[in-house]
């Protein structure tokens, strides 16, 4: 695990103690976004120091250190990626560099290095890219010492063929880098790697300074369509989200899926902070990610015998810049993409559910493909689910605390109330029983507002013959206003939800009690209550 | 330092190094938080010749994916070898004489999924149980390898049908809920059925009859109750859910009494990947930590507190039990490759299994005959 800031406090904390100037930085990037985009991201074979490594091949082939720690960045977040190959026609990533394919092997050529070590080991892989960015610097004949001049080198060096997206590529990740500055620290407590904060500019055709479309189906993505897309077969209900992550880089991962040379695309695209999503085919068609569709038609009609039903037809993909490798995912990310799943699932009416919101590997029996093992599949879901609210489910209020979000709501009994798990049909992890008596000693569900409401009421129990038949439940505002009393038989009725009623509420603290005052001789049971 | 580099300020190198240092604020270094475990090995040639069973296992040592056995004296056998498309042991048949494999490949896109039989002494070729498709997977056995209970989506997006294991068998359909039902898992006694559906809107654990009647619900909570898994004495099932905020495991009656979390307070990380002991008696499973690891912890049903049986420096993972209960396979990632492992049931004695480069997972213990 290791531990990301924004330069720009350690550089002041610095300068005091070095006797610098501080310096302006642009803010291009958000530094929190930064900070957060790897924060607890483990170097896979990156435990130790890259910075000497980095130095010592930005020396060696006569390279900016900080803009091949910048590139690096950008890439991989300084981990050391062992990529899957997430498209055809794009091979598979690896370590800090993120090199691929043909890249790999010039670059290892180029160091003199084996293309095993260039993959593996983090001091060959970063001598690799530093040898094929000197290169590309030969090529252009660029002038070395000004790193802004640097920017086609860079362009060359990230394989991106789309123009658009060279610019976002370099001014939006590359140079914000460099003029953010970034520090890691490693799990050893040593710094991982930094780049102070400097004024750089990337001489290079600026991004488009069109009005940025937002996407059809999701406002706050931007549209960059995709020619990669066709109609759903008629009559299909949407009824999947699959979760992909790129094995690459933000912008390098919208121009493949919008370019039609390369046959693939995905719906969205969320970069590595949660900053920016891209809607690159509408959510009514059928993107080409995999696990997309299969019609026959389109293929000489083969395979016709793999048509019909099939959840293939049914999904929405969303692409997630960054590696099935990586250890971790930046809060921001699993926010931005929670918030998207939650838009997608509502207005496709898709079950907010894991068998629903899927892995693409998870497809599979049993995988270890992307989004990889350390996706957060109970925080993402959980966040869907919070993010979309509890318009539909309404907000329950168990009688073990340990299943509440006492923020919103939790329960208070004495100790003459016990727990059991006796008889089945119970709401959660089991329920409150207690003899019926003339005393006042209610189990107590209270319940939040944020605003005044009127809200339903629903009480759930489990049913036995000796369960009392006149269960008083007591409806009480945030005010200590009794608003009614409602007997219920317990006898009937348990392991499912029974309406109390309707009632006003006020903001605040409100509560629906259970009450043991009632004919003696039986049972009362406290399980669960539910507020919609 | 960069040489000849000019941004407008330049940074000296010691002013840098300053810089990065003051961040740094104290925290859990590695390998010092949480309380270490046995483990020291390895085992003796004597006793791994005297473990019985046979261990199916992935292997990714060729491109592809493809199902290999090993003996717990680490001889290794190769069991399928298809380059054009990935093999996923599930489970042997109860006579221990095939096993249960998923082929999976990829078609102009299309992901597809194949159950077949595989003869374990590798003497006839593997037996198709389904047209490939996009969903067939999760299958459960029979206990006497008659029939198996399988996910299927030919008629909906996923439903369970029950398959006779036989070349070219019908499928019966036992459940019809357009949201899917998931995980069959047939009780030992090949009466019921225990499984997730997701018809009340979020994923809920049923048991049924094997013929799909007398449906009958075991849970009920807004969040995600998944996974439920017999004991082998058929009297607890036991399930993940994220109720209280994070994955646990719980057990219940399978008449939905006496339901309880497993791992105590000691476990507090995600927990995952539960497997039962052959007596019933034990649950091990595997606690998520953060930086990719993860460790691996045996509980009592009967309750107390887990026992941690890795240290959770490294990722130990999907951990089996042998047939006689007293050792543990899992999957660890040391040495710079994902291999399986030997352990005693209480930690001890961790023993490199598989030694090939390219990760070794899922393993599967069996009683071989």
């Amino acid at each position: 695990m290791y531990t990301l800031r924004n330069a720009l406090a350690t550089a002041a904390a610095a300068l005091s103690l070095a006797a610098c100037d501080p310096q302006q930085s642009p803010e291009s990037q958000n530094p929190s976004a930064i900070a957060d985009a790897a924060k607890d991201a483990a170097g896979r074979g990156t435990e130790g120091q890259l910075d000497p490594l980095f130095d010592e091949a930005a020396r060696d082939f006569n390279v900016p250190a900080d803009l091949l720690k910048a590139i690096s960045f950008t890439e991989t977040r300084w981990q050391m990626v062992s990529g899957e190959e997430e498209f055809d026609g794009m091979p598979a990533a690896f370590g800090v560099m993120a090199l691929r394919g043909e890249r790999l092997e010039r670059g290892a050529a180029l160091a003199g290095v084996s293309v095993a070590q260039a993959k593996s080991d983090a001091r060959a892989n970063i001598r690799a890219g530093a040898a094929l960015l000197s290169a590309h610097a030969d090529e252009l004949k660029l002038d070395r010492a000004d790193v802004g001049a640097w920017a086609p080198a860079v362009a060359g060096f990230s394989g991106i063929t789309l123009a658009e997206a060279q610019a976002e590529y370099i001014h939006k990740e590359v140079y914000a880098t460099l003029r953010n500055g970034v520090v890691a620290e490693g799990l050893d407590g040593q710094v991982l790697a930094s780049i102070m904060p400097a004024q750089v500019e990337a001489k290079f055709e600026l991004p488009a300074a069109r009005a940025m479309a937002s996407g059809p189906d999701y406002a706050a993505s931007i549209w960059r369509p995709s020619p990669n897309y066709n109609a759903r077969p008629t009559g299909t209900d949407i009824s999947m989200i699959i979760i992909h992550t790129c094995e690459g880089s933000y912008s390098s991962c919208w121009s493949w899926l919008a370019n039609s040379a390369s046959g693939v695309s995905a719906h969205y695209v969320v970069n590595e902070t949660g900053s920016e999503i891209s809607q690159l085919v509408g959510e009514a068609n059928r993107g080409w990610h995999i696990g997309a569709s299969y019609d026959c038609s389109l293929n000489g009609s083969k395979d016709c015998g793999l048509n019909g039903v099939s959840v293939n037809n049914f999904s929405v993909g969303i692409e997630h810049a960054g590696f099935a490798s990586q250890t971790s995912f930046p809060t921001g990310q699993i926010d931005a993409s929670a918030r998207l799943s939650c838009d997608i699932s509502r207005d496709r009416g898709i079950l907010r559910d894991s068998y629903h919101i899927v892995a693409h590997g998870r497809l599979q029996p049993a995988t270890r493909t992307d989004p990889g093992p350390n996706w957060p599949w109970s925080t993402y879901i959980s966040k869907i689910n919070s993010f979309c609210g509890t318009t539909t489910t309404g907000l329950v209020i168990d009688s073990n605390n340990a299943n509440n979000n006492t923020a919103a709501g939790y329960v208070e009994v004495s100790a003459n109330w016990t727990s059991s798990t006796n008889v089945g049909g119970y709401y959660g992890s089991g329920y409150y029983a207690a003899p019926t008596e003339a005393v006042s000693d209610p189990a107590t569900f209270y319940f939040y507002l944020s605003a005044p409401a009127t809200k339903t009421i629903d009480a759930w129990w489990t049913s036995a013959t000796d369960r009392s038949t006149t269960a008083p439940f007591i409806i009480w505002n945030a005010a200590g206003t009794k608003l009614a009393t409602v007997n219920v038989n317990q006898q009937t009725g348990g392991g499912t939800w029974n309406t109390l009623g309707a009632w006003s509420f006020p903001a605040g603290w409100n509560k629906v009690q259970l009450s043991r005052w009632t004919g003696a001789g039986s049972y009362v049971i406290a399980d669960a209550i539910r507020v919609r | 330092m960069s040489q000849g580099f000019d941004t407008s300020r330049p940074w000296r190198g010691w002013a840098r190094w300053v810089a990065a240092l003051a961040l740094l604020g104290a925290g859990c270094r590695a390998g010092s938080c949480g309380r270490g475990a046995t483990g020291v090995g390895p085992l003796t040639e004597e006793e791994r010749r005297a473990i019985p069973g046979v261990i199916s296992f992935i292997s990714e040592r060729a491109t592809q994916k493809d199902v290999w056995l090993v003996k717990p004296t680490g001889e290794e056998t190769q069991l399928t070898k298809s380059p054009e498309e990935d093999d996923f042991p599930v489970a042997p048949s109860p006579d221990g004489k095939t096993l249960l494999v998923i082929a999976s490949r990829t078609v102009d896109g299309l992901h597809l999924e194949q159950m077949r039989l595989q003869p374990l002494d590798g003497s006839a070729a593997p037996v198709p149980l389904n047209a490939p498709r996009a969903r067939a997977r999760n299958p459960s056995w029979s206990p006497d390898g008659r029939w198996l209970v399988a996910e299927s989506d030919a008629q909906n997006f996923s439903d369970l049908v029950r398959i006779e294991a036989k070349p070219d068998a019908q499928e019966q359909r036992l459940t019809t809920a357009p949201q899917g039902c998931f995980e069959p898992s047939v009780s030992p006694d090949g009466t019921e059925i225990a499984f997730v559906c997701s018809k009340e809107g979020d994923p809920e654990i049923y048991v049924m009859r094997a013929d799909g009647t007398n449906e009958r619900r075991i849970t009920a909570f807004f969040q995600e109750d998944r996974e439920p898994r017999w004991s082998p004495d058929g009297k607890w099932l036991s399930f993940i859910s994220n109720r209280e905020g994070r994955d646990r495991y719980y057990v219940v009656r399978p008449d939905g009494t006496q339901l309880r979390v497993l791992s105590g307070k000691t476990v507090q990380g995600e927990e995952r990947e539960l497997v039962w002991s052959p007596d019933s008696q034990k649950v091990a499973f595997v606690e998520r930590l953060p930086a990719s690891k993860s460790r691996i912890w045996v509980a009592s049903v009967e309750g107390g507190e887990p026992v941690a049986l890795t240290d959770g420096k490294s990722r130990d993972d999907s951990p089996a039990w042998s047939p006689d209960g007293k050792y543990l396979v899992f999957v660890a990632e040391r040495q710079n490759d994902v291999d399986l492992w030997l352990m005693r049931a209480d930690g001890s004695g961790q023993t490199r299994l598989t030694t090939a480069k390219g990760p070794d997972w899922l393993p599967r213990w069996f009683a071989s005959r």
